[in-house]
């Protein structure tokens, strides 16, 4: 075989190897049973603001995950916050060099992101405390009288009960086998792949505190299957506050590879 | 001349007699037409130099071997084509942009509208039908620039293919694509003798070696840049190739590796020498690594640009002063900008750069490099 009959063949034989190696990671991850599978709502898949152009007929989901329990309105971190010193230091991060570090402009940020596993809880204990918080400041607020504090605070409840997701970070590590053990339920947590940071809040009068981030998540965006594709197709986008439930239920499953796929869509009925 | 022909002349060697790639053929065509413009001039000055006979002969040889050459390798055989061929290669290029940009908007254009098996045969068809059309268009019109925009094309369509692959099937990203993109770039390359190909081949390797440098590093793979030490490990690939490995056959090729060395290893020093805390030198004080790494830009510049000058390679020089300029222009600005009215700034700069051409004349001009010039 001459050079270039060869060359053609090694390039047609690479193609084809690289998308057999894709296809079948895509199978083992969908054989077999789920690693988790959680109901989700439009609360935590919506569609994207910008997805629907006419350069781009598919239609994906975003996963929206509440990365802190103070997400969407300003809140000091609380002071028992899973996401410690800890917890920093089982993920590898240098806890005590970035102390060491601080007054030196910010230089705590200077630690790069590094890859976790994170656990997610659907409709869980952090989204219930995190509405009972709500509840306390609303009735702090009631009892100060401070009547622009109660509109705001309430308008945060009505959004943390009706529209805002449920889908809430609540620990991180390493090791997905030991995170499962941790959380067997596969109906509400979901081990997937992410990334985090170190942080810090204070300042050298309060004194200075490290904490973790979770800064992402690996699969944020799920495409929508075509034979699902239909029952969005009549769904306008409209503000939250013109629709007091979600419209659709979807039911995400993780395989092996803690890649998501959607298996089900149903549409809720119009209250 | 272009560069890869001062490459192939700076060197003594006897010309081959029958070449065997297009670089030697342009090669054997710029001797025939510096012969005869040489002979024109000698004729001009003295007088006919050569009877009949002798001129009707070679007149006859060089016909029939830039016929053939042209016909074998599509070489310029006149300094008119020369300058078509830029035009065409630029031509070639934005041409194969276009095609893979719009590749790229006909996939998202339809693939909403296709059950997963067809995105699956859409992708990689598209592969592997481009990348054969490629090796047919080679082999039919034998143009260098229809090969390249069709190669150019077909490592776009690999690339759709595998991160479209990724988005059908909420794939997590991984660095190892990178090692698939850049085995298809070099093969076609090394095939096709296009440098295009080997640049993308390049920046795969690079963004694969700068990621798992990050990864063993334990960073996230996609925050590598986040720490541009993560890309010296790629520029020492690329700087020590084409000295461990003979290029022959490709001698256009050593210059791209040098040149992709040259700019992975100075950048990120450049970027360190101003931002000293994305360095993971964690426990050295931030103004003794911006210092460390100006010294190291300005230093590692002008050492390249000596190597360049010694051992006759262009791109080298030409890049690594360059890279030098821009040090140099950086540091006026940091110490400069804020204070100095504005006129005077640009007439520094401009001054600096009458040096600097000053300089780099009179090292061109040395005694020593000329005669080796010659040689």
């Amino acid at each position: 075989m001459n050079r270039t009959k060869l060359a053609v063949v090694s390039c047609l034989v690479l193609v084809i190897i690289c998308n057999i190696v894709a296809l079948l990671r895509v199978y083992n991850n969908r054989s077999g049973e789920p690693l988790a599978q959680l109901l989700l709502t439009e609360r935590e898949l919506a569609r994207p603001h910008f997805s629907d152009t006419a350069e781009n007929t598919s239609l994906a989901l975003r996963l929206d995950v509440h990365f802190s329990p103070q997400d969407g309105y300003y809140r000091d971190p609380p002071a028992d916050s899973w996401f410690d010193e800890n917890k920093l230091l089982e993920l590898g991060f240098e806890v005590r060099d970035a102390k060491g570090n601080y007054w030196d402009n910010g230089r705590y940020w200077r630690y790069p992101r590094k890859a976790a596993w994170l656990v997610l809880e659907m409709d869980g204990k952090a989204h219930a405390d995190n509405v009972a918080i709500i509840r306390e400041q609303l009735a702090e607020a009631k009892a100060q009288d401070d009547a622009k504090s109660i509109k705001e605070i309430e308008s945060t409840l009505r959004r943390q009960l009706q529209w805002s997701s449920r889908l809430y970070a609540i620990d991180a590590g390493l090791e997905p086998d030991a995170l499962r053990a941790t959380y067997p339920d596969r109906n509400r947590f979901a081990i997937v792949r992410g990334s985090v940071r170190m942080t810090a809040y204070g300042d050298k009068f309060t004194g200075l505190e490290i904490m973790g981030e979770v800064v992402d998540i690996d699969i944020d965006t799920i495409n929508v299957p075509k034979h699902f594709r239909h029952l969005f197709k009549d769904l306008q986008r409209r503000p939250h506050q013109d629709h007091p439930t979600p419209r659709y239920e979807v039911s995400l499953s993780y395989g092996a590879y803690a890649e998501p796929w959607i298996t089900a869509v149903t549409l809720q009925p119009d209250p | 001349m272009s560069n890869e022909h001062q490459e192939a002349h700076s060197r003594t060697h006897a010309p081959e007699p029958t070449p065997t790639s297009p670089v030697a053929a342009q090669h054997q065509a710029d001797d025939i037409d510096a012969f005869n413009r040489e002979l024109s001039r000698l004729e001009a000055q003295h007088g006919p130099l050569l009877n009949n006979t002798a001129r009707d002969t070679i007149r006859q040889d060089q016909s029939a071997r830039l016929s053939d050459l042209h016909a074998r390798f599509d070489i310029d055989t006149s300094s008119r084509a020369r300058q078509l061929s830029l035009g065409m290669k630029m031509a070639s290029l934005f041409g194969a942009l276009a095609l893979a940009a719009s590749a790229f908007y006909l996939f998202y254009r339809v693939w909403g509208l296709l059950d997963p098996w067809m995105q699956v045969v859409m992708l990689v068809s598209a592969s592997l039908g481009m990348v054969a059309g490629t090796f047919w268009l080679h082999h039919s019109t034998r143009s260098p620039y229809y090969t390249q925009l069709a190669a150019l094309v077909a490592f776009a369509c690999f690339v759709l293919n595998l991160n479209m692959l990724g988005q059908v099937f909420n794939i997590t990203p991984s660095d190892s694509a990178f090692v698939a993109w850049a085995a298809l770039a070099f093969l076609m390359a090394y095939t096709f003798n296009l440098r295009s190909l080997q640049a993308m081949g390049i920046m795969c390797v690079v963004a694969f070696i700068a990621a798992r440098c990050g990864t063993w590093a334990g960073m996230h793979w996609l925050y590598a840049g986040a720490r541009p030490e993560n890309l010296f490990p790629a520029a020492a690939v690329l700087l020590a190739l084409p000295a461990c490995i003979q290029h022959k056959q490709y001698p256009s090729f050593p210059p791209i590796y040098r040149i992709f060395g040259l700019l992975t290893l100075f950048i990120p020093v450049l970027i360190l020498a101003n931002w000293g805390t994305g360095s993971y030198l964690l426990h050295v004080d931030r103004a003794l690594i911006e210092g460390s790494y100006q010294i190291m830009g300005f230093a590692g510049t002008a050492l390249a640009v000596y190597f360049g000058i010694r051992y006759r390679l262009n791109d080298v020089v030409n890049t690594a002063a360059t890279l030098f300029v821009l040090f140099l222009y950086t540091k006026f600005f940091d110490w400069w900008w804020d204070w100095l009215p504005k006129y005077l700034f640009f007439l520094i700069i401009g001054l600096s750069a009458i040096v600097i051409l000053k300089v780099l004349m009179r090292l061109k001009n040395r005694p020593t490099w000329r005669r080796e010039k010659t040689a």
